[in-house]
Formats: structure tokens, C-alpha cells, sequence
């Protein structure tokens, strides 16, 4: 699974950076599965999406907190 | 076009307010010229005395006058010592051009130490006599990544008599200098050990004003940053192949930016996530063809309050280079860059207007503004360019 996540200004500051410590701190089980890249900006937060934005699958994924991007691993990959 | 980073460090003899030496760097055309005096004695009138000799020689070389005529004019200005009943003071000038060559005077200074190739390097110096005392003049030609070391005699007298009979003395500093070499090339890291060292042969209480000045050769100093997408994004292309065209360190600060840039060349951005970082700036990365990508305001913020720090030159902040953030990664690459140009988009961000944002967000315009000056005062030369 690819997880990219912003780290440009805006979704800095709503704390996208919270969100890749979540990440870290994940089960093995799901941590060996993910694919974890940063990105500048997704040009998407100028009114359209709240940021901090996070895209999972190609799919975009906004106003995430640590506990929202947990669950969407964890929902996403499953229990197996 | 080769240009060089220059960092000078100064003990005071033990006791001393103010120090006996002095150095004093100044800029023409093509060249920049650095001045290190030690004057006679110790204390204030060491110290007028070095004052009164960088100013005249910084001055005179400045347009050219020759060294004997310089030297006359020393002799015939300086304060007579009431004690020795000379006028004394000692100098070397070290003049950069942007062509390679480089220009040593020496007048009673200890022999500069050269590292030209890894090697230690012992130019031949043209003996001139005047007033029956011998200047020595060198010219020779460096590469990017050697180096020039200038002291002041208290360097070489460092445990005179305490640890060593005869002090350190300059070959045991080469031989020093090139181990220091071995470990690293940053120049403050270099001269600041070489003090330190000093201090402690001399057991923390130096028996004379003791100076280095380190020259690191270096080549492309200049820098761009681009910063801000284009009023028109018609002209995106037109700007991003201007900003790789240009020479020189390359910085892209912002996301959209770092985006436009990308796209048009269509390279993709590594960023590098340290999650030891504790700073509250953004990661940075890099992108082929562009030495570093970073976010935006908040990092040219930082980098601002980083240039708001430094008084006088941009060497007065320790940095680590271990735990680095953004701002600190673009404050080290303009350290070594004589000339920054920042090309700045004036397309507005919108999401930046929004009142409910719980945060300080000054815009990119008063940034500019602010670190534009600082830059200037700290001895950089800046244009900006608006896009």
C-alpha cells in the first residue's frame, strides 16, 4: 500500500507530521505492508480539501489526524 | 568563477579586553582582498595600531597602489610606540580573484599554510626589500576545495617555553592543519580547532593576541532561489528554464513551486523525513538538477530569524549538520555564496488569507523584503526578481 503524505506548509501546520510518527508506531503486521513517501504539495488544499491531506491508493484522503490514518491502514489492509 | 568562503577567529592575549590584532575584508571587481595585522604589543594601542594598518592597506590595494608605496605609507602613519620608539605593526594580505589567481603579501606574519590538491603546498615567494625590510609576494593559482591558513605570530608561539621549547611553529600547524584536512572541509570547523588547540598549549591564558584566518576556495558562489509560482502560469516554462539555466546553487523554495518545477522538467522530489528532527520546519529535499527543495513561508521564515541572529557574518550560529533542518540546510548553502538571487512568484496562495488559520502567516512579500536586507548587511550581494 502506498501512503503519500504531505508535508508542505499548510499541512504541516494542521500536523501532517503527527501523522507520519502514527505510522511509525504501527504494528509490524501492517508497517511491512506500507509504502510511505512525502510530498510537497498536493495543490489541493487552496480551498478544495482541509488539510492535513494524505493519499492512500491514489485515493485523497482529507482533514486526517493520527487516529483516522490508523484506522484507514488498518480497515484497508485488513486483518490479514 | 571561483570565489571563497572566509572565516577568521581571534583569541585575545590573556588579560586583554580588546584584541591586537585585526582583519578587515574588502571587495573589488574581480577580487576580494583580506587583511589580517598585528599590531605591536598587546591591548588598545595593539589594536589602533592593526586598525590604522588594515584600513590604509585595505584601502590603498583596493585601487591597485603598489605594496612598496602601501608599506611607506604605513611606516610614515603609525603612531610611534613611546616605549620601543618604532612604528610596527605586521600584515598579510590574501587577494582572491575570480579567476583562481591568488595574491599573498606577507610582512613579518608567520608563512601562510597552503593545501592545494590534499597536499600541503609552499608557494615561491618573490623577496621584495623595503626600508631595509624584506615583504614577501606570491602569486599562484588555487582550485575549488584547497585552502589558505593566515595567522598571527601568537598562533606559532603557542607553548613557547611551557610545553614546547620553541613553540608549535608552522610546520607542526601544517602537519596539524592537513590532519584537519583528512577529517573535514569546513573551514569554520578547521579554524576554530586551530584556536582551540592554541588556547589550550598556551593552558587556557595565551601569552599574545592569536589569529586565523581560513580561506576555503570555492566555486560557483552564487546562488538562485525560486520561490513562489509565476503571476501567469503561462510563463511557468519561461521561469523554471531561466531558474536551471542559472548558475550556480540552485534552491526551490515552496511546494507549489517545487511542483511547477518538477513537472515541467519532470524529475520526481525525494524528500528525506528525519524523524529525530525536532524542528517545526517542513522537511527538505532534493529534485535532479536542483541542489534543494523546501517548503515555503515557514522556512524562509526560519532561514530569516537565522540571518536576524548573526551580527556580523554568517558564521556566528553553530550549526550541527547532523540534525539539520530546512532553513538551517539553505542558511550553510548562502554561507558560501557571494551572490543570491531570488526569483520570487507573485501569485497569491489563498488558502494562506483564510482567517481561521490559528497561525502567523506573513506573507511572502515581507519575508522577501526582510531577508533580503539582512543578507545585505551580512556582506551578500542580492537581487531580486519578481515573476
Amino acid at each position: 500500500m502506498k501512503i503519500e503524505i504531505c508535508v508542505g506548509t499548510t499541512c504541516h501546520l494542521m500536523g501532517s507530521s503527527t501523522l507520519i510518527e502514527s505510522l511509525e508506531e504501527l504494528d509490524e503486521k501492517y508497517s511491512e505492508k506500507i509504502d510511505i513517501k512525502y510530498r510537497t504539495c498536493f495543490d489541493l488544499c487552496h480551498g478544495q480539501m482541509k488539510p492535513p491531506i494524505v493519499k492512500i491508493d491514489n485515493k485523497f484522503y482529507e482533514d486526517i489526524n493520527p487516529e483516522r490514518i490508523k484506522n484507514i491502514v488498518k480497515n484497508k489492509l485488513g486483518n490479514g | 568563477m571561483i570565489s571563497s568562503v572566509i572565516y577568521k577567529k581571534s583569541i585575545n592575549k590573556f588579560g586583554e579586553e580588546v584584541c591586537g590584532d585585526n582583519f578587515q575584508l574588502s571587495k573589488t571587481d574581480n577580487s576580494k582582498i583580506a587583511v589580517l595585522s598585528d599590531g605591536l604589543g598587546s591591548g588598545i594601542k595593539a589594536s589602533i595600531l592593526s586598525i590604522l594598518t588594515t584600513e590604509i592597506i585595505s584601502t590603498m590595494f583596493k585601487k591597485g597602489v603598489e605594496v612598496e608605496e602601501i608599506y611607506q605609507t604605513i611606516a610614515k602613519t603609525l603612531p610611534v610606540c613611546k616605549i620601543r620608539g618604532i612604528a610596527y605593526s605586521t600584515f598579510s594580505i590574501v587577494q582572491v580573484f575570480k579567476d583562481g589567481k591568488i595574491k599573498i603579501v606577507n610582512y613579518d606574519n608567520p608563512t601562510p599554510i597552503i593545501i592545494r590538491d590534499g597536499e600541503l603546498y609552499w608557494p615561491k615567494y618573490i623577496k621584495k626589500v623595503i626600508n631595509g625590510k624584506a615583504v614577501y609576494i606570491s602569486n599562484f593559482y588555487l582550485e575549488p576545495d584547497d585552502f589558505v591558513f593566515i595567522f598571527s605570530d601568537g598562533i606559532v608561539h603557542a607553548g613557547l617555553g611551557n610545553m614546547m621549547d620553541f613553540g608549535w611553529g608552522v610546520e607542526n600547524i601544517a602537519s596539524y592543519i592537513k590532519r584537519l584536512y583528512r577529517r573535514t572541509r569546513d573551514i569554520k570547523y578547521m579554524v576554530d580547532n586551530l584556536v582551540e588547540l592554541t588556547k589550550s598549549y598556551y593552558g587556557s591564558q595565551p601569552g599574545d593576541d592569536s589569529s586565523v584566518v581560513g580561506f576555503k576556495i570555492t566555486e560557483k558562489p552564487t546562488a538562485m532561489i525560486f520561490t513562489g509560482p509565476p503571476l501567469d502560469p503561462k510563463q511557468d516554462e519561461y521561469f523554471v528554464e531561466k531558474f536551471l539555466k542559472s548558475e550556480g546553487k540552485k534552491i526551490v523554495c515552496g511546494g507549489t513551486t517545487s511542483n511547477i518545477v518538477a513537472r515541467i522538467i519532470d524529475e520526481e522530489i525525494e524528500i528525506n523525513f528525519n524523524l529525530d528532527s525536532k524542528s517545526d520546519i517542513p522537511p527538505y529535499g532534493t529534485m535532479k538538477g536542483v541542489d534543494l527543495v523546501t517548503e515555503g513561508v515557514l522556512t524562509l521564515k526560519g532561514l530569516n530569524n537565522l540571518l536576524s541572529q548573526c551580527k556580523n557574518n554568517m558564521f556566528e550560529i553553530d550549526i550541527e549538520e547532523k540534525n539539520i533542518d530546512a532553513a538551517e540546510k539553505m542558511f550553510i548553502t548562502l554561507r558560501d555564496c557571494d551572490e543570491i538571487t531570488l526569483q520570487v512568484g507573485r501569485k497569491v496562495n489563498v488558502f494562506y488569507h483564510n482567517p481561521a488559520l490559528p497561525f502567523d502567516m506573513s506573507i511572502r512579500s515581507n519575508l522577501i523584503r526582510d531577508i533580503k536586507s539582512n543578507l545585505i548587511r551580512l556582506g551578500k550581494e542580492v537581487n531580486v526578481e519578481y515573476c
